[in-house]
């Protein structure tokens, strides 16, 4: 439909000028496909102005779109500003009945009406929106842990009130499919850790600190840390995901409908297999950012395996090891939690899936890295 | 109203998902200006058809020629420039959620046009004031009702004044009333703009409003069982065709 022609009047337009009259007729197809020609022939200044009438003759038009009625329109507003006649002449019956139709929502109250822009009410428009919106979402957050809090008590009283079955199938998916980014990634953080830890330590002459540098560091902080956040990328957006597309697609209130909870049908097994899968994922991320950090020690530092493994042996501490799974619990639960609270909070369509998922992953690794800095100082304090 | 030539011509679509066949060697013509209701019951290929003719579902074989330009070998670029004489108003609308009324309008206006802002504002209007959606422009999708939307979607489908119009299942989920505003609407726009419209539903009552020649189509031959008027089709012999007119219940 689009094929763009350029032109010249003497193309598009017929100009004949009569005392202080002027008849415009079009040659070619007023059609959008002929936007540009006639946008360069009939511009204001290519129009004279010491006249008190303009005529359209469409009588040769044959083709024709909703590009007349906006041709018309502003030849209109051309000649009302400038005490101008307009006439229209030549229209045939369907070309009239199309322009009236067209023309109908272009008078009377004219533009589209747009927000007027108030910078210092929006402004205060918007802290509302996001107060009341904050309250909101605090008052969910609050209810949807209590809920929780609620059904995990009761699974001790009654193991059967949550849906088990669906346990193994999120355990897998969460936990064994992550196990080769988490085993890639933790390797190459042993990786730089012990590159970076031997560049300084070798300037001490302390070579084999670099054991402890990398088991103490991984087990306590990074490994825990890492495989959070890349669980946080993996199941927490999946859990969002699924759970407000559930929403959007009413199966949520289908549930309800039919009596189901939803949070020990459907929240409880995700947080649960989150909560179950990070710590033996952590466990395995401890394992392979040691191996990494062998490698780096073996080739810039020359320290064999056996004297790496003994010195961490002195090194590492059981309360290293315990911290770092006892946080990869508390993280499983936050980024199942939290991505199905995100996924609950899905209301509309399509766009509001993509920002409740990416919500989803930011509000997790706020709260890994939270709880994290929070847990450090506490285990400080106690002197583990 | 129609010219005896054909403007599109279906000619021996087959489309089958791994074993199972959907249509089986369905041939056709669409004439310029007419509204050509595509009928049959649920499953029958009705939305695979309306698919297969306008690019989005790929034939096993066979051909949808425009004028003679054949959509299905086309290259993409040709693909494109072939539909862009094509509008579609899609069962769910097909609105952009993220997008207001007027943004989803201009999006087409925008993109394939040289109109200056106020020229794609002003058609912008006149869109959603033929469809009845003048003071809604400002609207997301979200906040507007189940008829809006189809209504909306029609506007965006008339952006561009398309030459051919298909709509999937336009009536579906509209109460009697704003389906029988809806069904007078597609009368104006034919009758007004000229626009060809090929209609996919299975709503008796719209198709008895707005049908000027029915193609109806069966799920156990995946053919074409009938092809004619409303009033032939009302009166035809075939036990499927009169069983759909007369609301006799299907088994199963």
């Amino acid at each position: 439909m689009i094929k763009k022609t350029s032109g010249t009047r003497k193309d598009c337009v017929d100009m004949k000028r009569d005392g202080d009259s002027i008849t415009l007729r079009f040659l070619i197809n007023v059609t959008l496909d002929n936007v540009e020609a006639y946008s360069c022939v009939l511009r204001p200044k290519e129009l004279p102005t010491d006249i008190a009438e303009i005529k359209v003759d469409l009588q040769g038009v044959e083709d024709y779109d909703s590009y007349l009625v906006v041709l018309l329109a502003d030849l209109q507003l051309h000649c009302r500003e400038r005490n101008i006649t307009c006439t229209i002449e030549g229209a045939n019956e369907n070309m009239r009945r199309f322009i009236d139709m067209m023309e109908k929502p272009l008078l009377g109250d004219g533009e589209l009406k747009h927000k007027e822009g108030n910078t210092v009410v929006d402004y205060i428009e918007s802290v509302g929106e996001r107060t009341a919106t904050f309250i909101n979402d605090a008052r969910f957050g609050v209810s949807f842990v209590g809920e929780m809090t609620l059904a995990t008590i009761d699974i001790f009283r009654r193991p059967s009130s949550i849906r088990w079955k669906d346990f193994p199938f999120f355990f897998s998916r969460g936990g064994v499919n992550a196990l080769p980014i988490v085993a890639l990634i933790n390797f190459l953080i042993g990786v730089i850790t012990g590159y970076q830890g031997a560049v300084q330590l070798h300037k001490f002459g302390a070579d084999i600190f670099l054991s402890d540098l990398v088991t103490i560091s991984l087990t306590r902080e990074l490994a825990p840390l890492m495989t959070a956040i890349i669980v946080a990328g993996r199941s927490g957006s999946a859990y969002a995901a699924e759970i407000g597309t559930m929403k959007v697609g009413e199966e949520i209130d289908a549930l309800k409908s039919m009596g189901f909870h939803i949070t020990r049908f459907l929240i409880l097994p995700r947080v649960l297999a989150t909560a179950i899968s990070l710590p033996l994922l952590t466990i395995f991320a401890d394992l392979m950012g040691i191996i990494g950090g062998v490698v780096a020690a073996s080739f810039i530092l020359d320290i064999s395996l056996v004297r790496f493994l003994n010195q961490a042996q002195q090194a590492l501490q059981y309360w290293d090891f315990f911290t770092g799974v006892f946080k990869s619990v508390l993280f499983g639960v936050v980024i199942g939690m939290v991505g199905c609270y995100r996924g609950l909070q899905v209301e509309g369509g399509a766009e509001s899936v993509g920002k409740y998922t990416t919500q989803a992953v930011v509000t997790s690794i706020f709260l890994i890295i939270l709880i994290d800095a929070v847990f450090t100082v506490i285990f400080q304090l106690v002197g583990i | 109203m129609s010219e005896k030539k054909p403007y599109i011509q279906v000619q021996g679509i087959t489309v089958r998902f791994g074993d199972r066949t959907v249509l089986e060697n369905v041939s056709f013509d669409v004439y310029r200006g007419e509204i050509l209701v595509l009928l049959g019951g649920s499953g029958s290929g009705k939305s695979t058809l309306l698919r297969t003719m306008t690019g989005l579902q790929e034939p096993s074989e066979g051909k949808v020629l425009y004028e003679g330009r054949d959509l299905v070998t086309a290259a993409p670029e040709e693909q494109r420039e072939i539909l862009r004489d094509v509008g579609i108003l899609f069962q769910a609308s097909g609105l952009l959620a993220s997008m207001t009324l007027a943004e989803n309008i201009a999006l087409p206006l925008e993109t394939y046009t040289d109109l200056e802002p106020e020229q794609i504002m002003k058609i912008v209007r006149m869109k959603l004031g033929a469809v009845g959606l003048k003071d809604y422009d400002e609207f997301l999708p979200s906040e507007i009702s189940g008829g809006m939307k189809k209504r909306a979607g029609l506007a965006r489908a008339l952006a561009l004044d398309p030459d051919i119009l298909y709509f999937d299942e336009p009536s579906a989920g509209l109460d009697p009333s704003t389906s029988a505003a809806l069904d007078k609407l597609i009368k104006e726009l034919n009758s007004i703009l000229g626009v060809t419209m090929i209609v996919v539903t299975h709503e008796l009552p719209s198709v008895l409003e707005i049908a000027q020649r029915i193609i109806m189509l069966d799920k156990s031959t995946h053919n074409i069982i009938a092809e004619g008027t409303v009033e032939e089709l009302q009166n035809s012999d075939n036990e499927l065709v009169s069983n759909f007119f007369n609301r006799v219940p299907a088994e199963y």
